[in-house]
């Protein structure tokens, strides 16, 4: 702990104890949050509410379902965010609420026999009402994956939710059932109170089964590519639509990860997660292919035979990016693993690897650089010839770090995760391309945000070994570097991010 | 997967839940928002909008320790955020928030320069630095809060820090 620190620590807590912090619940609490848990995706305020009005008789069963054919009630069909749905006539249909976020998931709509909104949200604290039925529908990012991109139409399924108990839902019995349609995934689940008559119940699985989809009029932002389970935990690989590029994600019930990728090239852009603990332990490595690639291989290196495990790549829709794709590989967590892209034709046209650099430490290297990625230092720049003098070094994480920091002396687990090995002095004259691109950290953002550097800048920095700053932009001269070799010639020269 | 649905959440909602929640976390995420954003009433607007936008995110209601959580990430995006408008991130540089009073109360002149070299901050790296030396978050659950790793709450605290030296050189470290 240092002066700083400790003043900063006494300042926030002086201030802190300053703030007027609320030290009760305010009056207006249980009415808003019971509004709140009705509009969840929303149902609007409920001055906007979609009471039913019109009439139409005898409503035809899309699906079958188990308790008998449909009463002879009058019903009415309406639309809410895009669903249209048929339901008896004295219903009351509660749709989407204008200003609401629209991040998913929102709940798109709820049906229910005749009551008051606060009793939907919570039915057994109503005073006035007997609400026995409920239907709701929320809409999820999009899944392409697995039971929830079940084309409709779909039969809800019962569910135990463990409600015996709950002041909101005593006794209630629910089903429940996940689908796409439009290229929409919701999840819909229908409650009955135990008093619920077989009329009841029956008049709401035939409004359910009555539901058609129109395609959503905003355009897909995030995807659930693929779902699995990986030392004993379900996760679902999610891509997003950044600014920055495509953000993909595991995400498990307790733990997940995820980053943005940017077009890379011919780069095979990975990371991971390990799910479970112990022996049952299991890493999925995800990451971003380019356009082209269909397939990826994972080969085991520490070994001449490795294991190899293949998966075909996952389409990421163009809306989220039309320029990369995913995979995702589930492996023993000590595996370290080299990746190949291979395009339709079985040709390899990207490259990667997790947990250690593809070429092991030589111990007389080559003046030149095969094409590929490269790890290293930059020690001098010659804008003028259009080359760099670079010290090649070797970037080590995971199990491989900790291995080169204990060889190297090192106690206990490798400080940030990782460790360099530059045991060869040996500097390599480079070329650089002539559109060759310098990504630089922007430190302000740290650490996934990069902008193009200029290279007369990057140059004065080498060259002085130190930080030379353009305006709240800062070049490290005493940075680490990835550079990317193509056909001969640097293309892309990427700093590293190191604490 | 788990069977986390919209009348779940509503089950667990109920208003016993909600008034619990509401006195265990309310207090903290205003404090955190408060010294995030300096304002007292901006950090009660945003921290009532986070609690109210993480209840209707039921889900996280299921475990209090999960929403506690939730609600953290909730109102440090909403102060963060609030800090992307320039103009009113200006506003503030130039001490025209809307009532700064309560926290800004003269104290001694080295709190004074450490608060002002604190509002010279980036937003995020203000966060940053109050999840760690004020709510005492480990870097992975000030990453968490802030919608990034472990290892960019370490750089953005680090800087933070440098830059607070270069502003307070009177600053030594022991």
């Amino acid at each position: 702990v240092n002066d700083l620190e400790r003043d900063l620590r006494e300042l926030f807590q002086d201030d802190a104890r300053r703030v007027p912090a609320p030290a009760a619940a305010p009056e207006g609490l249980r009415r808003s949050a019971r509004r709140r848990q009705a509009v969840f995706g929303g149902l609007a305020g409920f001055a906007g509410l979609a009471i039913v009005a019109g009439v139409v008789a005898g409503a035809a069963l899309v699906l079958p379902v188990e308790e008998g054919p449909a009463p002879a009630a009058e019903t009415t069909t309406e639309t809410a965010n895009g669903i249209t749905i048929t339901y008896p006539s004295e219903w009351l249909l509660l749709d989407g609420a204008p200003g609401e976020p629209s991040e998913l998931p929102r709940l798109v709509l709820v049906l229910s026999p005749t009551g008051t909104p606060e009793a939907i949200g919570c039915p057994g604290q109503a005073e006035d009402d007997e609400l026995t039925l409920l239907m709701t529908v929320e809409e999820l990012p999009l899944t392409v994956d697995g039971p929830a991109a079940r084309p409709w139409p779909v039969v809800p399924r019962p569910m135990d939710l463990g409600t015996t108990g709950s002041g909101c839902f005593p006794d209630w019995e629910f089903r429940q059932a996940r689908w796409t349609a439009s290229d929409r995934t919701f999840e819909g689940v229908v409650g009955f109170a135990a008093d619920a008559t077989e009329d009841e119940r029956t008049e709401v699985l035939s409004a359910f089964a009555s539901m058609t989809f129109e395609p959503s009029a905003e355009p897909v932002t995030s995807v659930v590519l693929a779902q699995g389970t990986a030392g004993g935990e379900d996760w679902q690989l999610i891509a997003t639509r950044e600014d920055l590029g495509l953000g993909l994600a595991v995400e498990g019930h307790a733990s997940g990860t995820g980053t943005v990728f940017q077009d890379a090239g011919a780069q095979l852009q990975t990371t991971d997660h390990v799910f479970g603990l112990g022996t049952d332990a299991e890493r999925v490595i995800f990451g971003s292919v380019p356009e082209g690639v269909v397939r990826v291989d994972g080969v085991e290196a520490s070994t001449a035979d490795g294991t190899t495990v293949s998966t075909d790549v996952l389409d990421v829709p163009d809306d989220i990016d039309p320029d990369l794709n995913a995979f995702l590989l589930v492996v023993d967590p000590e595996m370290r693993i080299d990746l190949s892209g291979y395009d339709a034709s079985g040709q390899v046209v990207a490259t990667g690897s997790v947990g250690r650099v593809r070429a092991p430490p030589s111990p007389s290297p080559s003046a030149a650089l095969e094409d590929g990625r490269h790890f290293g230092y930059v020690r001098s720049v010659d804008p003028d010839a259009g080359t760099i003098e670079f010290d090649l070094a070797y970037f080590l994480s995971g199990q491989e770090a900790n291995d080169a920091y204990h060889a190297a002396g090192g106690t206990g687990p490798v400080p940030n995760d990782h460790f360099v090995v530059n045991d060869n002095p040996m500097l390599r004259t480079l070329t650089l391309a002539p559109d060759v691109r310098l990504r630089l950290l922007d430190w302000n953002r740290c650490c996934e945000t990069f902008f193009d550097g200029d290279m007369a800048l990057f140059a004065e920095a080498i060259d002085q070994q130190g930080d030379v700053t353009d305006g709240d932009l800062i070049y490290r001269g005493q940075s680490q570097w990835w550079v990317t070799v193509e056909d001969g010639v640097v293309t892309v020269i990427e700093e590293q991010y190191s604490p | 997967m788990s069977q986390d649905t919209g009348i779940v959440r509503t089950v667990v909602a109920d208003r016993i839940d909600l008034e619990d929640l509401y006195v265990r976390h309310m207090p903290g995420a205003v404090r955190v928002a408060c010294l995030i954003t300096g304002d007292a009433d901006l950090a009660q607007d945003i921290s009532h909008d986070a609690f109210l936008r993480s209840v209707g995110r039921f889900r996280h209601l299921r475990q209090p320790e999960a929403f506690e959580a939730y609600l953290r990430r909730a109102v440090v995006n909403a102060c963060t955020s609030h800090f992307r408008h320039r103009k009113i991130e200006a506003a503030y540089l130039r001490g025209q928030t809307r009532s700064a009073a309560s926290v800004d109360e003269p104290d001694h002149d080295r709190r004074d320069e450490l608060r002002t070299a604190l509002r010279a901050l980036p937003a995020r790296q203000r966060a940053a630095v109050v999840l760690r030396y004020y709510a005492d978050l480990s870097e992975q659950q000030a990453g968490e809060a802030l919608g990034c790793s472990a290892a960019a709450v370490r750089s953005m605290v680090a800087r933070a820090m440098e830059s607070l030296r270069e502003r307070i050189p009177r600053s030594e470290d022991t």
